[in-house]
């Protein structure tokens, strides 16, 4: 049984799974030129947010924990920051380098706007990449293994078949003493008999009680039902009917193991094991905050299809729907549909999903991966001023 | 495979085909008769489910019906509502 995998040592201790050059824009008001930049120079990535500017109070705080979260996530090798300005560019550099990652700023405003700063960036950039690619995969312990699970386009499949085969991936690589992260917090709700027992410590069943009532007291507050949201229509086309029934199935993907604590979005799990972290059920914020979290990997199980996948943190697609393996052939990269047919039970299933995912952690390209199916979003509670 | 029962507790079942009203379906020893055309993936009532009443999958309650629903009706957001996530 496979208990180790070939990673990238890094200088904090952790091991990344790919070894990506991270061009980082501070805020949306500088995307442009880490779009720029990266598209200058091959083996980079770059990581473009959403808003930013004029955030405020805890809003400030999560772009900045996420933001740094990704530059500080294991298969990030080195990171340029590209920023309108440097206050906030060094605010985000502090936090990454307390891993021990090389972290270079160019700003528009004293690099020459944004063409110089453009050119900086890339000719950083190159230098970074070639030191990069000197770096070998050398083996280690599955537990230095953190994986984040997420389900996008769900239907009745998903919480039948590739959620449950996911749980079973985490609950293996818990046992070997691996981290494994579940969030979408609204997707807890009506699933809470799954979750509270297996609390480790009192708080954390108070800590889900109150982010759970969190979203259901902000929806009586604006007097919207979640139905037709989450559900959303695609999974109500799927065949799930209330927020219930899809976080019965949405749940199965953390598996049956003990549940150590809560996390904020994006905060770095304490310890080994299985954590909850709190963050929101879109698929482009919840796959940021699991990267941001320092996840290497993400297991993303769909029923009705969703190509999505995060650029730091490999997104492997799994389905145990027939028919959407087929309509979204290209978007698929493990197709446990064979257990609905009767081929395959459910605990082969799970064996070939760590099996695969194993296989993606010593550098297998995932399907989003060489399409370039990649989005990031930080996550917004209120307004900018 | 017609159809799964995901719990003994259960008032309807997931069907595994697109299913045409008259067709027959068994599992776990219950036979019904669908009333009614069901899509691929969705839920078939596995006995008359009265207004008001709670409908259980995976064992656990997921919605309330908003209408009789009959033994072989689909069940799905027509008859059925949440508990939780309401806006009222």
């Amino acid at each position: 049984m496979k208990r180790t995998f070939l990673g990238y040592k890094r200088p904090d201790q952790t091991w990344g799974v790919r070894n990506h050059v991270a061009i980082i824009s501070t805020a949306d008001n500088s995307n442009f030129v880490a779009r720029r930049a990266a598209a200058l120079i091959r083996g980079t990535i770059p990581l473009c947010p959403c808003f930013g500017r004029g955030e405020i109070g805890k809003d400030m705080e999560l772009h900045i924990r996420v933001m740094a979260g990704l530059g500080s996530n294991p298969n990030v090798h080195s990171v340029i920051l590209v920023s309108l300005e440097r206050v906030i560019a060094e605010k985000i550099a502090r936090i990454i380098r307390e891993s021990g990652k090389e972290v270079k700023i160019f700003t528009m405003d004293e690099d020459g706007g944004s063409v110089g700063c453009t050119e900086k960036a890339a000719r950083e950039a190159r230098r970074m990449v070639i030191c990069a690619s000197q770096e070998h995969r050398e083996e280690t312990s599955l537990e230095h293994l953190m994986l984040g699970v997420e389900c996008g386009g769900s239907d009745t499949t998903s919480g039948i078949v590739s959620n449950p085969a996911v749980g079973l991936v985490a609950d293996r690589l818990e046992r070997d003493n691996g981290t494994v992260v579940l969030s979408e917090t609204t997707e807890w709700m009506g699933a809470e008999n799954f979750l509270v027992p297996r609390c480790k410590k009192k708080e954390t069943r108070k800590k889900i009680e109150k982010a759970v009532g969190w979203y259901e007291d902000y929806i009586k507050s604006i007097g919207v039902d979640l139905n037709g949201f989450n559900p959303a229509p695609d999974n109500i086309r799927g065949g799930l009917s209330t927020i219930e029934e899809k976080a019965l199935g949405s749940v199965k993907k953390g598996g049956s193991g003990p549940i150590q604590d809560m996390i904020s979005c994006g905060e770095r799990p304490p310890g080994k094991g299985l954590y909850l972290m709190d963050a929101p059920t879109g698929g482009v914020e919840n796959t940021t905050a699991l990267a941001a979290a320092g996840c290497q990997l993400i297991l993303f199980s769909t029923g009705k299809g969703n190509p999505l996948g995060n650029p730091v943190a490999p997104t492997i697609k799994v389905t145990g729907n027939g028919r959407t393996a087929m309509r979204f052939l290209e978007n698929i990269d493990v197709d446990l549909s064979g257990v609905l047919k009767g081929d395959l039970t459910l605990s082969e299933a799970g064996s070939i999903l760590f099996s695969e995912m194993c296989s993606f952690a010593e550098g297998k390209l995932t399907t989003a991966e060489v399409l370039g199916d990649e989005e990031i979003a930080v996550t917004r509670i209120g307004f900018t001023v | 495979m017609d159809m799964i029962l995901l719990n003994q507790k259960d008032n309807v079942a997931v069907v595994l085909n697109d299913i045409l009203k008259g067709d027959m379906l068994s599992e776990c020893g219950i036979r019904l008769c669908a009333q009614e055309d069901i899509p691929y993936g969705h839920k078939i009532a596995l006995r008359d489910i009265p207004k008001g009443e709670i409908i259980y999958k995976y064992g656990e309650p997921i919605a309330r019906a908003v209408e009789n629903i009959q033994k072989g009706q689909w069940v799905h957001v027509h008859n059925i509502e949440s508990i939780r996530g309401l806006g009222r």
